[in-house]
């Protein structure tokens, strides 16, 4: 019997060291779950960055701003009054603040060769903008490295940052036109552009008519890419964020033209010498500085010194340093009082 | 068919006369034909002799419809004809299916041979007796089963061909060892004959039981007839515990390679295709991270950046050649290595002419920065992080498997109704011998309970030590190279926002989210706070203290060249990144660093506690077979010695 | 012999066991030991709608075929089932025989089957009911019928008549025709006692459509007709004073069992046809001494 009692003790025994077991070593999920998790973290987005096609577009054409007495003459802009010495601003104007600043804050491209583009060598802005805009800070400070570029990644930015004030001045290859002269000031015309279309040197189109159907590049929120969507041959716009990422499309064959003003595209035919500009101008893009609507008077001294620039020739020495033979006429001036 | 003599209808008849005459008619038939009383008047003598004729008649009828009935019935064909023809009216005019039903008659005493049975079998098939017998319009098939010959017939009727029979020998191989099991379960051993008489001595008297093995008995009657004797009662307990011993030993087996299996998948398999998979991602990340600073230096990038760049992109091409072969079970993890595999060339291309443009000065290399570093981060990490995703569920389910209760119940279950029935058996014994202690069936207990320690012994050890892995090794593995992933994530959100000088808001509202996702200095949550509560499992406090310390001062320094940003002062800004004055760089290396020391440590951790864990049932496999056929052995043993005391 | 019905001549009863032999008799004609002029068929035996080519044969080598019916029961209680009826007027018409034969017997009675012929009681009662049959058979039959008188163990008890008046009787008021088996007159008058040539001498002779021989057997003391012994010498007795009281117009040995080998089923075929000759020479012998 004893050795009965041992042989239900041993089981006992074992049924006890199973239920041990099953509990012991137990195996959790949390760190996967939390380490997934964070891979998992979105790409954060910014709102304006996503390129889309200009919303108002369609909107603005309704409204008949023709009779805007803002859109009589665009190229009009303020008359320029004396200009005052350099470090020297007349007190209470927005130039006095600039100057108490310390420095001049500009919005400007960093991409677009020969206007505004970063050397990559020396790690500085360099271009036909960025000397202008130096110029207008030597006016304030007499010094042109007084001034501060912050780089514009989308068009928008280009009005939005000189409205709420995070930019004094934008100079990046702003058309002057009706709709946005309702939100901002510009200067008068420092270059006068032309729209074009730009191929590949294979590519046997001759102008936009021969474009129907065919993927054209455009920046989002410009008037080029406005013009082009327009075109009775109905080409198909392909927006971009950045003016160079058409050229990187364009490279990459996922579009068949670009077209931009053809200050820009000449840019892009130092950077890649088998495109080739083809038609005749779709429209007329006259630059101007934008300035905020709230200073006028920072429009009448940047006129000042644009009409210094005219009078003594340094416009078109700057002309010629940037674009050589190919330069066009320096435009001439329009006010209105 | 003929009416029975049971069921005879009255005779019906038209008219008086009629009526009258059939009934008589009637009397003298049934009395001829069924036995009934004669009627009044006829010779009685006569009558027999009349009614003896008939049958003789019918009997020669029959035995020319069927011969080969009549020749295996030789001389009993009368007399078996008589008994027959006593219970079936004559038929009208129907020899065959007289025959017929006599064969079937006979077929259900089971006194036909093999001869008779085929003929019989035959004239069935060919022949319908549902009425007079006619041959069938369909067809069918019959078979007949010749136990004495070993043989089976099977035959075939078409209504325009006939029967066609087939002889089909059955001799199997397991059926003389089957019929040996059987014999010996009836009370003989296989050698012996079949037949035997047992005597069981007892204390009230003896009496003799004859057990002789018929020839086909039904199961239960079978059942019954064993169950009725002792020895045949022990014979049935002692297959009965043989069977459940190895079924035991079944049981275990599969709970026990089921286990290991799965330790062993996660030690060598899933566990090395997630680092593999990390790796991956790794590379990628770095990559991505060392162009774009590299874009930030100017034209010409320091060599050792370049070099960092290009092994990453080779270590990466090799992980997805690698992880391509070993992951081809599901199709997400398919079509994400098939994703990296074709865009990972876009983008080194995109990369190499960002670079040739950057060196010509090109603002167009910028855009091409932009372009790869998105692909990058918006599809070939994404896909990557996608394959680590389905490696690591996958060591999740291994490690499911590997601590998962139901072997552990499984084996404990059986081991009860195992030993409970051993137990059970023993004290059975010990009542009907007088003798307490049946040594062949203790040990056969001990063997059994050894086993089942041994087991769960094993099945405890492999459990923790899995436990253990994955709590020291493969979750610090996790959670640090998603930290590593991560960070390298925000290195690149810093350069292309620095890149961007200004214009690179998303990259910096990226940047914010990683740390998010790592959670605040402080530990109080997000994925550091994970890794932080693992190193102080690990007790490597230490050096996670030392890590943590390095992120504060990198974010720290982030947080200068963020005012330099703002202010515009992007040159200095560039310059404390990654430039002359770097301080941003060095601190991200440090933090790589460190980083890969913890994951590799951990990994260390791993390997030996699931390698630990496979050699816990190293040995069981044989163990269970060995000891539960042993014991199996020792249950025969030590039952049998019972048995043969009734002899 | 009765010009109205033809002569059959000599026959035989046909079975599968023994039909080879009558063919090759058959086709031998008269060249053959034992020429036969017909055969009998059992009519339950055979289907009207596909009988077996042998018969055909026969058929063509000039042979009468003469159905013998054993179950359409005249004798019972009720009618002949007109099913019965119809199949063997149809076997009639299909082999072009003759005439039919059946039984004064009854086979079934009650629902039971008693596979053997049972003699019909000898009463005016019964005499009734088996007229009426046989005339309804008559009447749905193509052809002539005859009627066979059976051997039978036991008898009804209280008869009114006696064997042959009362198969006069029938004859008489069906004008069926007779198939005398002398095997069965021998066997009853010797198992009943009672002088078989009387018998011999009261029977409508002119009524005979043909003759039944057959073999049997003495046991416990009485005499089986079986159709499976060889005919014994008292029956071909018999068969001699019938012809020489008559001439029968066919002659048929009746055997159904246990076949000797062929020759001595030939001779016996010869015996009859000898037995016959010799009843015919007596016959024409007495005529001439007239």
């Amino acid at each position: 019997m004893k050795t009965r009692i041992l042989e239900l003790l041993a089981l006992a025994a074992v049924v006890a060291a199973a239920a041990a077991a099953a509990g012991c070593g137990s195996t959790s999920d949390t760190s996967l779950r939390d380490s997934l998790d964070a891979l998992r973290t979105p790409a954060a987005t910014v709102s304006s960055t996503t390129p889309t096609l200009n919303p108002l577009a369609g909107l603005v054409q309704q409204v008949d701003l023709t009779l805007s007495p803002l859109c009589v003459n665009t190229e009009a802009s303020l008359r320029p009054t004396e200009l005052p010495t350099p470090g020297r601003m007349p007190r209470g104007s927005f130039m006095r603040r600039i100057e108490q600043r310390g420095h001049l804050v500009a919005g400007v491209d960093q991409n677009t060769l020969l206007y505004g583009y970063l050397d990559p060598f020396t790690g500085r802005l360099q271009g036909l903008e960025i000397d202008l805009l130096r110029n207008l800070a030597t006016a304030i400070f007499g010094n042109p490295n007084a001034i501060d570029f912050k780089v514009l990644t989308t068009a928008d930015e280009r009005l939005q940052d000189v409205e709420d004030g995070s930019v004094d001045v934008v100079a990046d290859a702003v058309t002057i036109n009706c709709e946005r002269l309702q939100d901002v000031a510009f200067s008068t015309v420092y270059y006068d552009a032309q729209q074009r279309i730009l191929v590949p040197s294979s590519a046997k189109a001759r102008g936009v008519q021969d474009l129907g159907g065919k993927r054209v590049c455009a920046r989002a929120g410009t008037t080029s890419l406005d013009n082009i969507t327009k075109q009775p041959s109905h080409p198909i716009p392909f927006p971009v964020e950045q003016r160079t990422d058409c050229l990187v499309a364009l490279q990459e064959g996922r579009v068949d033209a670009i077209t931009s003003d053809d200050s820009i595209l000449r840019g892009f035919q130092v950077q890649d010498p088998y495109t080739k500009l083809v038609g005749s101008s779709l429209e007329p893009e006259p630059y101007g500085m934008v300035i905020a609507k709230s200073h006028p008077d920072f429009v009448r001294f940047v006129n000042g010194v644009l009409a210094r620039m005219r009078a003594d020739g340094s416009l078109k020495a700057l002309y010629h340093k940037w674009l050589g033979t190919s330069a066009p006429h320096v435009p001439r001036a329009q006010y209105r009082n | 068919m003929p009416r029975r003599c049971e069921r005879l209808e009255h005779a019906d008849s038209s008219t008086e006369a009629r009526q009258e005459y059939a009934t008589r008619q009637a009397e003298l038939l049934r009395a001829l034909v069924c036995g009934t009383p004669l009627p009044g008047g006829f010779d009685a003598s006569r009558a027999r002799a009349v009614g003896e004729a008939l049958v003789r008649k019918r009997a020669r009828a029959v035995a020319r419809a069927l011969p080969g009935l009549a020749a295996s019935l030789g001389d009993s064909h009368s007399s078996k004809f008589a008994d027959y023809a006593r219970g079936e009216p004559p038929h009208d005019n129907d020899a065959l299916g007289d025959a017929i039903a006599f064969g079937s008659f006979l077929d259900r005493l089971r006194t036909l041979d093999a001869r008779a049975r085929r003929e019989l079998l035959l004239a069935r098939m060919e022949y319908a007796t549902d009425t007079r017998a006619r041959r069938r319009r369909t067809p069918l098939v019959g078979a007949m089963l010749d136990r004495a010959r070993g043989r089976v017939l099977v035959a075939v009727y078409a209504p325009a061909l006939g029967v066609i029979e087939v002889t089909l020998p059955f001799r199997s191989p397991f059926r003389r060892q089957a019929e040996g099991v059987k014999t010996y379960l009836e009370g003989g051993w296989p050698s012996r004959g079949t037949s035997e008489t047992i005597r069981r001595v007892t204390s009230s008297g003896s009496e003799a039981i004859g057990a002789s093995a018929t020839r086909e008995s039904l199961p239960t009657a079978w059942l019954r007839d064993r169950a009725a004797t002792t020895p045949g009662r022990l014979r049935l307990l002692a297959a009965l515990l043989v069977l459940v011993v190895l079924a035991f030993g079944v049981v275990a087996s599969i709970a026990v390679r089921d286990r290991q299996q799965a330790a062993h998948s996660a030690a060598a398999e899933t566990e090395p295709l997630l680092v593999q998979a990390d790796v991956l991602s790794r590379s990628l990340s770095d990559a991505d991270a060392t162009a774009t600073t590299t874009f930030l230096t100017g034209g010409i990038e320091s060599p050792a950046r370049r070099q960092r760049y290009l092994h990453d992109l080779r270590t990466a091409s090799a992980e997805v050649t690698a992880l391509a072969e070993e992951v081809h079970g599901s199709t997400s993890a398919n079509a994400a290595v098939a994703t990296i595999a074709t865009k990972l060339p876009v983008y080194s291309g995109e990369i190499e002419t960002a670079r040739a443009n950057n060196r010509q000065g090109l603002p167009v290399g910028a855009a091409y920065l932009r372009s790869a570093s998105g692909l990058m981060r918006g599809t070939i990490v994404p896909a990557a992080a996608r394959l680590y995703e389905v490696e690591a569920r996958r060591l999740a389910t291994d490690y499911g498997s590997g601590v998962s209760a139901s072997a552990v119940v499984a084996v404990a279950a059986m081991a009860l109704v195992a030993l409970g029935l051993l137990i059970l058996s023993q004290f059975y014994i010990a009542r009907l011998s007088n003798r307490v202690l049946n040594i062949a069936l203790l040990a056969a207990s001990i063997l059994l309970i050894g086993l089942t320690a041994w087991a769960l012994t094993g099945f405890a050890l492999e459990q923790s030590r899995l436990s253990t892995a994955q709590r020291t090794g493969s979750d610090s593995v996790e959670v640090l190279s998603a930290t590593r992933i991560l960070l390298l994530r925000a290195q690149s959100d810093d350069s292309l926002a620095l890149a961007a000088r200004g214009g690179g808001d998303q990259y910096t509202a990226d940047f914010a989210a990683v740390m998010h996702a790592l959670g605040p200095p402080d530990g109080s949550h997000g994925l550091l706070a994970d890794a932080s509560s693992l190193a102080a499992r690990t007790h490597a406090d230490a050096s996670f203290d030392d890590f943590t310390r390095t992120l504060r001062g990198y974010e720290a320094v982030h947080r200068r060249i963020g005012v330099l940003e703002d202010n515009g002062k992007f040159p200095k800004a560039v310059s404390l990144a990654v430039g002359r004055t770097e301080k941003e760089a060095p601190l991200a290396d440090r933090l790589n660093g460190d980083l890969k020391r913890q994951i590799s440590a951990a990994q260390s951790r791993f390997e030996n506690a699931a390698t630990d864990a496979t050699s816990a049932l190293h040995g069981l496999l044989p163990g269970i077979a060995l000891l539960t056929v042993g014991s199996a052995l020792l249950v025969l043993i030590g039952l049998g010695f019972r048995i043969r005391e009734y002899r | 012999m009765n010009a109205a019905h033809g002569s059959l001549g000599l026959g035989i009863g046909w079975r599968r066991e023994i039909a080879g032999l009558i063919d090759d008799l058959a086709a031998a004609g008269a060249a053959s030991p034992a020429h036969l002029g017909f055969i009998e068929i059992v009519a339950e035996n055979v289907d009207p709608k596909a009988p077996p080519r042998e018969l055909q044969r026969l058929r063509d080598l000039g042979l009468e075929i003469v159905p013998h019916g054993l179950s359409l029961s005249l004798g019972s209680a009720e009618r002949p089932e007109p099913a019965r009826l119809r199949r063997l007027a149809r076997l009639a018409e299909e082999l072009g025989s003759p005439l039919v034969s059946e039984h004064i017997a009854f086979v079934r009675a009650g629902g039971l089957e008693a596979g053997h012929l049972m003699p019909v009681p000898r009463t005016q009662a019964a005499l009734d009911v088996l007229v009426a049959n046989v005339d309804e058979a008559q009447s749905r039959l193509p052809v002539p019928l005859a009627l066979e008188h059976v051997a039978s163990l036991v008898e009804w008890p209280n008869a009114e008549l006696d064997e042959v008046e009362f198969l006069a009787e029938v004859l008489e008021r069906t004008d069926a025709l007779l198939l005398l088996d002398v095997a069965n007159l021998y066997a009853n008058a010797r198992n009943h006692g009672f002088d078989a040539l009387a018998w011999l001498d009261r029977v409508p002779l002119e009524r005979i459509a043909y003759v039944h021989v057959g073999g049997g057997t003495d046991r416990d003391g009485m005499y089986h007709d079986t159709h499976a012994h060889a005919v014994v010498g008292p029956v071909l007795g018999l068969l001699e004073e019938l012809a020489a009281r008559a001439e029968p117009p066919g002659v048929l040995l009746e055997r159904d069992d246990r076949f000797p080998p062929w020759a001595e089923l030939i001779a016996e075929l010869t015996g009859i046809a000898a037995a016959t000759r010799r009843g015919s020479d007596r016959r024409a012998e007495r005529a001439s001494t007239l």
